[in-house]
């Protein structure tokens, strides 16, 4: 494959040279004789590896270098120098520079580099886009958990505002008859407002629950308490496990230490966990026991249902990309593969123990924080 | 205020089925301003008992309880009273298990929140097409 190369310097003459010699060698070569034209080219073009000269005038090499890492990470830059000081050298590679070379470079390493930046630049692309690929089978994923939870939030928003409704309604009865110089039912007044207050603050309380899973997931990593998170999404999914007369129980370590992960995608696992969990126990009602505990240096989760279990034939399918068993449009068989997805970015795992008829228990691993002190009890 | 068009020493008997304390306790209020005789029931339990000993000119029922499904209440009210209308409330998204109960022998099914007008006709209504009420007016 053709290796796509911008050379930049300030000196004409080597700029032509190098640019023969580098054509010489099959090499697609553009010039620039100034750090800001370099700029512009490199944001209008791909290159697999940009040759920066370190001295120019105006900007140089290592102020290029850094809005270069900025405006596109991916971009490979190796620095060309006639007597690169210690502090440069250093200074360039923690900006992010392939390599620095002293001048006059030799061209058979030149072109080793440029190789060696192609291939690495390939492998940074390809990560992006499996890392969007990614990110949007999160987001598709998190819209059906939501649309599970809508209809289980329509019941349980409708009876407060059947409330509200009925109480002003009352209100407005009362007031009918009511002689307003001389009320007569002051304090019914007062306590159906009160009433009506508290349904508000229900439905409130509703809404705020749904938007939680409605933002955007935030993937930044944080140091995040499972055990939070665990009552949190069980809280969240507890009508629609009544609706099915399935109680979810929590059986928590309250010693648990803290895991590294993103909040809203470890959220997102146990709605998906849970979620699943409901509907293998589907009418016939059950029981969900989430339990957290901290074995063999990591910290484990396991989500167990009393549900119909999974036949041993599909137990190797069910982490693949849309492999489901639920009727059309009930799953999009998204749900197990992006839990899979996150807990491996995590540095975790998931496994799963079934038995047909009695029910799964889904087990996620996540590794300790890595400066955590453990005492030696725990 | 519309009330349910009956003599005012003649008040129609109501059974309400729902387990929400809040709802049953403002439109037992609401019912009682408009000539109506409401007894409440906040499960499918404490309704069945409460039909075992009462008798009442109409039900309206919810669809979702803790207990038992609204749908159950209906089938055993059905073989207790088979000509008490029962109406069903449904605070839930969904319309079909609503339909299933109107399969079942509802008279009708109103979606919560409703107006309560329109509660009222739909009972007046219900009451007026029972024997019982015919013969009743007839006298």
């Amino acid at each position: 494959m053709t290796e796509k190369v911008l050379l930049v310097d300030d000196e004409q003459d080597f700029l032509s040279v190098m640019s023969e010699r580098m054509k010489a060698r099959g090499m697609d070569v553009s010039t620039a004789t100034s750090a800001k034209e370099a700029i512009q080219m490199a944001e209008a073009e791909s290159f697999d590896a940009i040759i920066l000269d370190l001295q120019m005038p105006g900007m140089d090499g290592l102020e290029a270098l850094k809005e270069l890492k900025a405006k596109k990470p991916e971009l490979q830059v190796i620095l060309l120098t006639g007597h690169a000081t210690v502090q440069k050298s250093v200074e360039a590679m923690k900006l992010g520079a392939m390599d620095l070379l002293e001048k006059p470079a030799d061209l058979k390493t030149l072109t080793e580099k440029i190789k060696n930046a192609q291939a690495t630049k390939m492998i940074l692309v390809e990560k992006q886009t499996e890392d969007k690929i990614k990110e949007q089978e999160i987001e598709a994923g998190k819209l059906e958990s939501v649309g599970e939870l809508a209809s289980g939030i329509a019941h349980e928003i409708n009876n407060p505002i059947a409330i509200m409704v009925e109480e002003a309604g009352w209100l407005s009865d009362l007031l009918n008859d009511e002689d307003l110089a001389n009320p007569q039912n002051l304090e019914e007044f007062r306590r159906a407002l009160q009433q009506i207050k508290t349904q508000g603050g229900r439905c409130k309380e509703i809404t705020h629950k749904l938007l939680f899973f409605a933002k955007k997931t935030d993937s930044r990593v944080r140091e995040i308490q499972v055990n939070d998170i665990i009552s949190e999404t069980a809280d969240t999914s507890k009508q629609r496990a009544t609706d099915g007369n399935i109680k979810i129980v929590t059986q928590l370590d309250p010693e648990l230490p803290k895991v590294a992960g993103s909040p809203s995608e470890m959220q997102h696992v146990l709605l998906n966990l849970i979620n699943n969990a409901i509907d293998a126990i589907g009418t016939g009602g059950g029981c969900i026991t989430i339990t957290s505990r901290l074995g063999s240096g990591q910290v484990t989760i396991d989500v167990a249902d009393t549900g119909q279990g999974i036949p041993k034939e599909l137990m190797n399918r069910i982490f693949d990309p849309f492999f489901t068993t639920k009727p059309v449009g009930k799953g999009t068989g998204l749900g197990l593969s992006i839990c899979y997805g996150i807990i491996n970015k995590m540095s975790g795992d998931i496994t799963v123990d079934s038995s047909l008829g009695k029910g799964s228990t889904f087990h996620v691993h996540l590794p300790l924080l890595k400066n955590q002190n453990l005492s030696p009890q725990s | 205020m519309p009330d349910n068009g009956t003599e005012q020493d003649n008040p129609l008997k109501l059974l309400l089925v729902d387990d929400e304390a809040g709802y049953v306790s403002v439109i037992s209020k609401r019912m009682a301003k408009r000539n109506f005789e409401v007894t409440s029931a906040t499960n499918g339990m404490e309704a069945i008992q409460t039909l075992r000993s009462h008798h009442f000119d109409c039900a309206v029922l919810d669809l979702k309880m803790e207990d038992m499904d609204g749908i159950e209440v209906l089938k055993i009210f059905k073989k207790m009273d088979p000509t008490m209308p029962v109406i069903m409330l449904t605070g839930y998204g969904s319309e079909i298990s609503a339909r299933e109960g109107v399969r079942f022998g509802a008279f009708a099914y109103l979606a919560k929140p409703c107006n309560l007008d329109d509660l009222i006709r739909i009972i007046v209504d219900a009451c007026k097409r029972r024997p019982e009420f015919q013969r009743k007016e007839a006298i």
